[in-house]
């Protein structure tokens, strides 16, 4: 792995868990799509771009691991 | 047939099904302690990760989460930590994985011990772990056991439900310990997402056909209820310091729970953890988006404000506002978090009093040998011990389910958090360090919790934790870590991860080594 890869991959994270725990509750909330507030929104499905990012981080990772059998 | 009979038969029917499941390999596993408590290591992708997912998702999920965001506000949600507990469970869970297969471990107690080179701070993790099990459990069976009684409208009392709750869990385990455990949380995860969906489904279409969600949030915004769906929350609980706290206590610190710790040693390769980093978040989000939106829309809409017991929401929800079926299968469905969790965390207790306590103490310290069917006998009557201890709680029936589990066993657990953390990632964490951090860990949690108010807003596991960090971490600058613990879990490790190097076969060493004790 890259360290480049890895600053990036601490750095999202940092990110997302700030916006999840803190952000997340200053925030507007608008109603999208007339019953979906914005906070309900980021706390529900926010976590499914946290899930696409690790795993494509760790599937690289992962296959640095060939030799672990 | 009146539906409380038909569903007091449903609930006898699923309970013979869960006894003969367990008692289907009573045989195999009798043979061998490492079959009974890890499953042989061989759990496949899908299983972990449905075994993994729902042992974190107790009956407080599926009971205590809708009742906390009524009460609360969406905040609650930041129980999942955005799912925290997936990223820990690769990044710790893969280098506990490879000790494990080095080294032959099988429970958390089994790692500190030896990383930190004591049997005594081993022997006091073990006995704190297995005492603040027993209420967990016992939390799940209440909930069961409140949820039969509203279901089946009091035919079944109280004490018969939970009484058969407990023996039915018990059994299970005692017959097939960690394969069929893992196996029937498969099942679980299954029903219990299959049951979510339907009850939304049938309450959307019922009582909100004209406009669905919207038209559910329309009610919110008239009946009162509407600042449900925003942090703070009606009651101004969850500011980010109570976000945190939330997240520390209902997902950060999963990873140390007994009987998650146990499953990073029993995934049969490395592909488990490369697929659990994308798959285990994803199962949080399908599985805890319908219980949000049971809470946070469908009750408060159904219900309207101040509803007088938040605790049994999602119970009234599916008897009295559904027909018998959708009564019947939430009720299953109840079972499946409570049953997955309250097996799971009663087998990691067993593992730990008859490996860490007995096996070691008894046995290995002494010099003598065992043999493995002994260990299994052993941890066979424990589980019959811990069975009539959690009778008695469960009887007892003490507060809120919310409370009790939170102020009690999650941030108790939570005190090996940084020990295992810095010993996997830091050389320098030193056996004096780890217990001087976990037992005033211990301390602070206890005194913020029972006498004295967690100050500047944060929860008392907040505060445990960083007296806990921060005490490991000065004693242990001050003290030395032998070479060899520093050989044998570091450089070794990152040699492996980051050099290329094979694990060795000291896994089928050791593991035969034990068995054969």
């Amino acid at each position: 792995m890259s360290k480049t890869v890895t600053i990036l991959f601490v750095l999202f994270n940092i990110v997302y868990f700030f916006i999840d725990y803190v952000l997340v509750t200053v925030l507007p909330n608008p109603l999208l799509f007339g019953w979906l507030p914005l906070q309900l929104g980021l706390l529900l499905f926010f976590p499914v771009i946290a899930a696409i990012v690790w795993g494509l981080y760790f599937n690289a990772f992962f296959n640095t691991q060939k030799h672990v059998k | 047939m009146k539906p409380a009979i038909l569903i007091s038969l449903g609930i006898l029917v699923y309970a013979i099904f869960i006894v003969w499941h367990g008692f289907r390999s009573f045989k195999s596993t009798s043979e061998s302690s490492e079959k009974f408590f890890t499953a042989d290591r061989g759990l496949n992708p899908f299983v972990l990760l449905c075994t993994t997912s729902i042992s974190v998702f107790s009956a407080l999920a599926f009971y205590g989460a809708p009742s906390g965001i009524y009460k609360d506000g969406i905040g609650f949600y930041s129980n999942t930590g955005g799912m925290v507990a997936a990223l820990m469970f690769v990044v710790v869970g893969y280098r506990l994985w490879l000790l494990g297969r080095e080294y032959g471990f099988t429970t958390p107690v089994d790692y500190l011990r030896s990383r930190y080179y004591s049997d005594g701070y081993g022997l006091f993790v073990s006995a704190f772990l297995i005492l603040f099990i027993v209420p967990y459990v016992a939390m799940q069976l209440v909930a069961i056991g409140d949820a039969v009684v509203v279901t089946t409208d009091g035919m079944v009392p109280y004490v018969i439900a939970v009484a058969v709750g407990t023996i039915v869990v018990s059994l299970h385990i005692i017959g097939g310990g960690m394969g069929s455990v893992a196996w029937m949380d498969t099942f679980h995860m299954c029903l219990g997402f299959g049951t979510l969906i339907t009850l939304i489904v049938y309450l959307t279409m019922r009582y909100f056909p004209n406009g669905g969600f919207a038209e559910a949030v329309q009610i919110m915004q008239q009946n009162g209820t509407f600042d449900i769906l925003s942090c703070p929350g009606p009651n101004g609980t969850f500011n980010w310091k109570g976000m945190i706290s939330n997240a520390l206590t209902g997902a950060i610190a999963t990873v140390v729970w007994p009987h998650i710790f146990m499953r990073t040693f029993v995934a049969s390769s490395k592909e488990n953890f490369r697929q659990m980093s994308w798959a285990m978040p994803l199962s949080y989000v399908l599985v805890y988006s319908p219980i949000v939106i049971i809470g946070a829309i469908l009750a408060p809409a159904i219900l309207g404000p101040g509803f007088e017991k938040p605790d049994n929401i999602v119970a009234i929800l599916s008897t009295q506002y559904a027909p018998p079926f959708i009564a019947f299968i939430s009720l299953l469905c109840l079972f499946a978090f409570g049953v997955s969790t309250a097996d799971s965390l009663l087998l990691s207790a067993s593992a730990m009093a008859s490996r860490d306590i007995y096996l070691h103490h008894v046995y290995e310290l002494k010099g003598k040998t065992s043999d493995s069917k002994q260990v299994v006998k052993f941890g066979r009557l424990v589980l019959l011990l811990l069975m009539i201890i959690t009778l008695v709680i469960v009887a007892l029936k003490p507060a809120s389910i919310t409370d009790y589990a939170y102020k009690l066993s999650s941030p108790f657990f939570a005190q090996i958090l940084p020990a295992t953390l810095f010993g996997l990632f830091w050389k320098r964490a030193s056996k004096e360090g780890a217990i001087t951090g976990t037992v005033s860990g211990l301390l602070v949690a206890i005194v913020l919790t029972f006498f004295v108010k967690p100050p500047f807003g944060f929860s008392a596991l907040v505060w445990a934790l960083v007296v806990n960090t921060l005490l490991l971490v000065v004693v242990s600058l001050c003290t030395k870590v032998p070479e060899e613990i520093t050989a044998k879990y570091h450089t070794r490790i990152d040699s492996i991860i980051y050099s290329g190097a094979e694990l060795t076969s000291l896994t089928d060493a050791t593991l035969q080594a034990v068995n054969q004790k």
